[in-house]
């Protein structure tokens, strides 16, 4: 028997259509009707987003429960307000918890409530329907700005992390000392290391965590404390 | 002395005259007989036949002439006093005009047992029969009062004057006291014989005139009541108009949701074909097919606003045979996005056989609605939300049941239900009073009912509304079943 080959996949067309639909953006659709579904659908298909739609709130929580492969890009909903069993403000509640999607909010009815407890509860937008296309596209794009920053900022924790525990014990105490104001005399004093040692460690430090100057230190520093 | 004047001849034609004319009044009137009438034309006829039988004085048995005579006189005065009397709503107790009559008769043939009495008797039995003149006159004089007509003045003036004649004849007899016979040849005499026959014609003319009179004002009185019913049904008919626009009015936001909804689909779907057009992506099939939604959603938007402009334009109510489960499913189609909004379920649970009935199908869908919105309204911050909807034939009747799962009426809804405006002052169910007062009273001109009440309190206690309606035999029924 032969051993399995790993065969190098094949990019069609379709899978570069879908990584530019990417790179652009999900939106999810949840709508009570599918008249609307499918029209919002068609326009951001068009427009060159990825689409997913769903009719109701519980059904994407149950999707997003389900352990898949996530959405490599840009993600936002775009919700109506007035749903049965649980409304647009619920979602936006509970997804805060969740993932925190940017939200947009939608409703049939312009009401001034409606307009308030949707960007109270952290809508980026409430759209009152019908909406026109540019209302719509603009808003989407903002919100899968606002999702893609999210990300980067995401990423870019991730990475920190990661140089973060490439430290030794011996690099860390010596970042903390720098970033506690201390001169390396003072920090070779206190660690009763020498001098050189530590001008060693902190240049290791400043290569490890990418930092170009003491300032940026600081910065990385602070970012890491606040989640650790 | 050559005056052409025979005594008993005049009594004979006064005789003639009342025989004659109650027959033509009776004629006259054959339209409007009553029992008044009847007794009017008998007292007249009887009034003629005393008169000829005094007429023949000398020629009958004496006691024809004077019992008889006397006695047929009464029964007539009697008979025309009820006539009027039963005009008045007044009447008199037939004992007590027996009785007064026997006394009157006892008293006359005492009188009659003594020749040399005969005046006293003339005098007295005159003046019994002026009594009741003047009597019909003051009773005649009192239904010109109170009915404000001419005719019955006329009659007054008849016997009135017929009274005053008398009174002078009885003076006449008394003071000349030597008149042995009842009928002699005398002025006064001449004058009451002609006051008989002035009230005989001014009676029955006047009794005619008073009876056409109040044909008159019958049939305006009519027409009246008519007018009022009319009156009554226009703004019946426009207070269901502006029931259903409040209703209408609260569930705007909602109807504004749903109209919203194909509106946007519409908008989208077209500007996507726009798009499409210019930057030519899309095969033709699919933008067709996008133009397909755009026309789908349209009709979707105008069934819902038809529906809307159906419910508050205000038009005359009309009968047809109405199918009640289509009743239910067009409102349940108004209140669709209202119940789903406050997340309430119905569930229906209707026959499949339709159930007919003959009514108005705005104002009989008016009722649903406001059932309904009742019941979705009792529902809100309810754990369960539920509204059972069930329908049913029973012989003549038709019967929906609304059932909701809320908290049930109020006891003092359900104590004042049976009223017209129920609960006006409790200003958060006055609207729920209104709406169902109102379908309450639309139920009414179906020849139906609406009733409100509550489930046992362990099996939940929510508000049950039952509308009962005649229904029509359905043809179904009466085909012999294959």
């Amino acid at each position: 028997m032969l051993p399995p080959r790993r065969v190098r996949p094949i990019i069609t067309v379709d899978d570069e259509r879908r990584a530019r639909r990417c790179a652009q953006g999900l939106v999810v659709l949840i709508d009570d009707d599918p008249e609307i579904l499918a029209a919002f659908a068609a326009m951001l298909d068009i427009e060159g987003y990825a689409c997913e739609c769903y009719q109701s709130a519980q059904a994407y929580l149950a999707q997003l429960d389900v352990d898949q492969p996530r959405f490599p890009g840009p993600v936002c909903v775009l919700c109506d307000i007035r749903m049965p069993e649980i409304d647009g403000l619920a979602l936006q509640r509970r997804l805060a918890e969740l993932d925190g999607a940017p939200m947009l909010l939608m409703s049939g009815v312009s009401g001034a409530h409606e307009a308030a407890s949707a960007f109270r509860a952290g809508a980026v937008d409430f759209l009152i329907k019908p909406i026109d296309a540019e209302v719509l596209l603009k808003a989407v794009a903002q919100a899968l700005k606002i999702s893609a920053q999210q990300q980067r900022s995401e990423a870019s924790d991730i990475c920190l992390k990661v140089s973060v525990e490439s430290l030794t014990a011996r690099e860390r105490d010596v970042a903390l000392q720098v970033c506690a104001g201390l001169t390396n005399p003072e920090i070779a004093e206190r660690l009763g290391i020498a001098l050189r040692t530590v001008k060693l460690y902190r240049q290791h430090v400043m290569e490890k965590l990418g930092a170009e100057s003491v300032a940026d230190l600081v910065r990385l520093v602070d970012r890491w404390r606040a989640w650790s | 002395m050559a005056l052409p004047y025979d005594p008993t001849t005049a009594y004979f034609i006064c005789g003639v005259f009342y025989e004659i004319l109650p027959l033509m009044v009776w004629l006259v009137l054959a339209g409007q007989r009553n029992r008044a009438l009847a007794l009017w034309c008998v007292g007249g006829l009887l009034m003629g036949a005393a008169m000829m039988l005094q007429s023949m004085s000398g020629k009958l048995p004496q006691w024809q002439t004077t019992v008889l005579s006397q006695a047929v006189l009464m029964a007539s005065h009697l008979a025309r006093i009820q006539a009027l009397r039963l005009d008045l709503g007044r009447p008199w107790r037939l004992r007590w005009m027996l009785i007064g009559s026997l006394v009157f008769l006892g008293v006359f043939e005492v009188l009659r047992s003594r020749a040399e009495w005969g005046p006293l008797r003339v005098a007295f039995a005159t003046t019994v029969s002026m009594l009741m003149f003047s009597h019909l006159a003051w009773l005649a004089w009192r239904i010109g009062r109170s009915q404000g007509s001419r005719n019955a003045f006329m009659i007054a003036l008849g016997y009135g004057l017929l009274a005053a004649m008398t009174v002078i004849y009885i003076l006449d007899t008394l003071l000349s006291w030597v008149a042995i016979l009842l009928i002699h040849h005398r002025p006064s005499q001449a004058g009451m014989l002609v006051a008989v026959m002035l009230s005989s014609v001014l009676g029955h003319f006047g009794y005619v005139g008073l009876a056409l009179d109040r044909s008159v004002r019958q049939r305006i009185r009519e027409a009246a009541e008519h007018a009022r019913d009319e009156v009554s049904r226009r703004l019946g008919e426009q207070i269901a108009v502006l029931d259903r626009r409040r209703s209408l009015g609260e569930l705007s936001a909602s109807l504004g949701h749903e109209l919203s909804q194909p509106l946007t689909a519409i908008l989208t779907n077209a500007q996507v074909v726009q798009r499409a057009l210019r930057t030519d992506a899309l095969s033709t099939e699919q933008r067709l097919q996008l133009v397909d939604e755009v026309i789908l959603n349209t009709q979707r938007a105008s069934a819902t606003i038809e529906r809307i402009r159906d419910f508050i334009r205000p038009r005359p109510s009309r009968v047809e045979p109405v199918v009640l489960q289509q009743v239910v499913r067009d409102v349940l189609a108004l209140v669709a996005d209202e119940a789903h909004g406050k997340q309430v379920s119905f569930q229906l649970n209707l026959p499949a056989m339709p159930i007919r009935v003959e009514g108005d199908p705005i104002q009989l869908a008016q009722i649903v609605l406001n059932v309904f919105r009742n019941a979705i309204d009792a529902l809100v911050e309810r754990p369960l939300r539920q509204v059972q909807v069930s329908m049913a034939q029973r012989g003549e009747r038709a019967l929906l049941t609304v059932e909701d799962s809320g908290p049930g009426f109020s006891p003092e809804i359900l104590s004042h239900a049976g009223e017209s405006f129920l609960s006006a002052k409790d200003s958060k169910s006055t609207g729920l009073g209104l709406g169902l007062t109102i379908s309450r009273s639309i139920a009414g001109h179906h020849h139906g009912s609406l009733l409100l009440r509550n489930v046992m309190a362990e099996s939940g206690g929510g508000a049950v509304v039952e509308l009962d309606l005649p229904a029509i035999h359905s043809l179904a029924d009466d085909a012999p079943t294959p």
